[in-house]
């Protein structure tokens, strides 16, 4: 547990100060993606690692989050992005709720299945609802937070890695809480075995739906960070590339440990650009390294760590 | 403090529980037993909420609680273990006990964000109230070991820690003794006559190892095809015609 905060303030720490000193623009545009794949995947990892189930349409809450910021912040409705963020989380969080309330009372490939299809539905909404959406055009100049031009070292790439590191630093603060809290417990026991949790006490479906609104509004977040970043949103947010990105990271890292989401994050986002030059074999390579994942270390590089240093996990007595 | 009346259960045209009448009275251990498939299991499926009964009341306290939900006959204090075996195979013993203490862990939703004063202390004393429960049943040595690395009959003693653990009022053991040993079967008769009054309120169980039910049971309740046989003390039953017929077959 310790160990874990560690890691995770370690990360922001390193993240914020190579923020601040860094001066390549490509650098900090390489940043900003590590710390906003840390934000997705750790949402992800909340589904994955402490529901049990896996879901393959994450990515409808990532690219809600994204189309909230960019047509509330737009020129027709025009609010502060310091309300559209929180309210492109909350947007995202109760799609959530609602998508929730359908998937969870399925299981395996079913919830796989359905889960994939809500986000299809949305990206076709997203190419074919013009008057909202503007179609497969996308939203363009969207705007960044006011509150970067109030201080002019954080004009351009640095502004938005220092919002990164806040949202990165609340998301895992949220899933930290979330992991070591009764709520967190509960849903791990209902993970275990569903009917020890119900003959202690426990009521299934209401921390299977707690995690997944929790994951979904991180997910709305990272969206959102996304869309003010990028300042583009198009249907492509729903599509598949960033799923099975968010879903190497999470398996890479660890899933159901709370560091392999920040590994993962870093891991992938390197590779990506290290093996850019192999233009269409890099995919092939990723489709391999998570195949080689799966079959040697399900529990991916956190959970080596884990299983080969159990002390700084396990719950022990104090006696 | 539990009382059963007129319980009946039917799968189709099968009747698996038919007009069942028990109580288990405050302080007592209570048995159920019958050969194979007599319904005693599905007796406790139906106490607990995992099946609806066709017929019949359940009452706890004096109040109906038939067909409640089991996670709320557990947050009554009615806590129940499985026939085959069902613990929490990823984690230590210990965290399996830790786990099992979520009624006195739970907290509302929102306070997973913003801890209670105080909550520290819950967690140290969950974690002292498992650790003494592991000591009960004997699995103290054995804190730390992986669920999936037990031996059968640890996990039939981890899974009464697990019970435990839920502060039960009513504890509800389904075979607690299968795939024990002759010596450990003694160890857990010994400490099942220990938890009324102590540890819980009262006991139910469903076992065939006779001689641990004859040695711990106040009181003795046969089933056989769905349907209650006999019911008395230890001693009564041993001398029950049709009971010793039902497992022994008729006398030539």
């Amino acid at each position: 547990m310790k160990f874990e905060r560690n890691v995770m303030a370690g990360f922001l720490v390193v993240a914020f100060l190579l923020g601040a000193f860094l001066q390549s623009e490509y650098l900090l545009h390489i940043l900003i993606l590590v710390l906003l794949y840390t934000i997705l995947a750790a949402s992800l990892n909340l589904i994955v690692g402490y529901v049990g189930e896996f879901p393959l349409g994450h990515v409808a809450f990532f690219g809600l989050g994204a189309y909230s910021v960019a047509i509330l912040s737009g020129p027709d409705i025009g609010w502060p992005m310091l309300v559209t963020i929180p309210l492109a989380a909350v947007i995202a969080a109760a799609a959530g709720w609602l998508i929730g309330r359908i998937t969870l009372r399925l299981n395996g490939p079913f919830f796989v299945i359905v889960t994939l299809a809500f986000a299809e539905v949305l990206r076709l909404l997203a190419g074919n609802w013009i008057d909202l959406t503007n179609g497969p055009m996308g939203i363009s100049g969207i705007g960044h937070p006011a509150i970067l031009d109030w201080w002019p070292w954080l004009h351009g790439k640095r502004g938005f890695v220092m919002m990164g590191v806040v949202l990165t630093a609340f998301a895992l603060f949220v899933t930290w809480r979330v992991v070591y809290s009764s709520a967190g417990r509960a849903a791990v026991t209902l993970r275990e075995n569903n009917y020890v949790a119900q003959s202690i006490g426990i009521k299934p479906l209401r921390y299977s739906m707690f995690v997944f609104v929790v994951a979904a509004f991180l997910a709305g977040i990272s969206g959102a960070y996304y869309a003010t970043y990028i300042s583009f949103v198009g249907p492509e947010v729903f599509a598949f590339p960033f799923t099975a990105t968010m879903i190497i990271i999470v398996l890479l890292g660890g899933k159901g440990t709370l560091t392999g989401p920040i590994l993962g994050a870093i891991i992938v986002t390197l590779l990506e650009e290290y093996l850019r030059e192999f233009k269409e074999v890099r995919l092939s390579l990723f489709g391999l390294i998570v195949m080689a994942v799966v079959l040697f270390a399900p529990d991916g590089v956190m959970g080596y760590v884990r299983r080969r240093f159990p002390r700084f996990y396990k719950r022990t007595s104090h006696a | 403090m539990l009382e059963v009346k007129d319980l009946s259960k039917s799968f189709g045209g099968i009747h698996a529980v038919q007009n069942i009448d028990f109580t288990v009275p405050t302080g007592r251990i209570v048995s159920l037993i019958g050969p194979n498939g007599a319904g005693k299991t599905t007796c406790f499926n139906l106490i607990t909420g995992f099946y609806q009964p066709s017929r019949g009341h359940v009452l706890w306290d004096g109040a109906d609680v038939t067909a409640s939900k089991p996670y709320d006959m557990a947050q009554r204090g009615v806590i129940r273990t499985f026939q085959k075996t069902n613990v929490l195979r990823g984690m230590s013993a210990f965290e399996n006990v830790v786990h099992a203490h979520y009624l006195r862990d739970r907290t509302p939703l929102w306070r997973t964000f913003w801890r209670e004063p105080g909550s520290r202390r819950v967690q140290a004393e969950i974690d002292e109230s498992a650790s003494t429960l592991l000591d009960l049943v004997g699995l103290g040595k054995r804190k730390d070991v992986g669920a999936g690395s037990l031996s059968c009959g640890e996990l039939r003693l981890l899974e009464v820690a697990v019970a435990l653990g839920a502060k039960p009022r009513l504890l509800m053991l389904d075979e607690p003794a299968a795939g024990l040993n002759t010596r450990e079967a003694e160890e857990l008769g010994g400490l099942l006559r220990r938890l009324p009054g102590e540890w819980v309120e009262s006991l139910l169980l469903v076992e065939h190892n006779m001689h641990l039910v004859m040695q711990v049971s106040d009181h003795v309740v046969v089933m056989n095809f769905g349907k209650k046989l006999a019911s008395g003390t230890p001693a009564q039953i041993q001398a029950n015609e049709e009971v010793l017929e039902a497992y022994m077959g008729k006398a030539a």
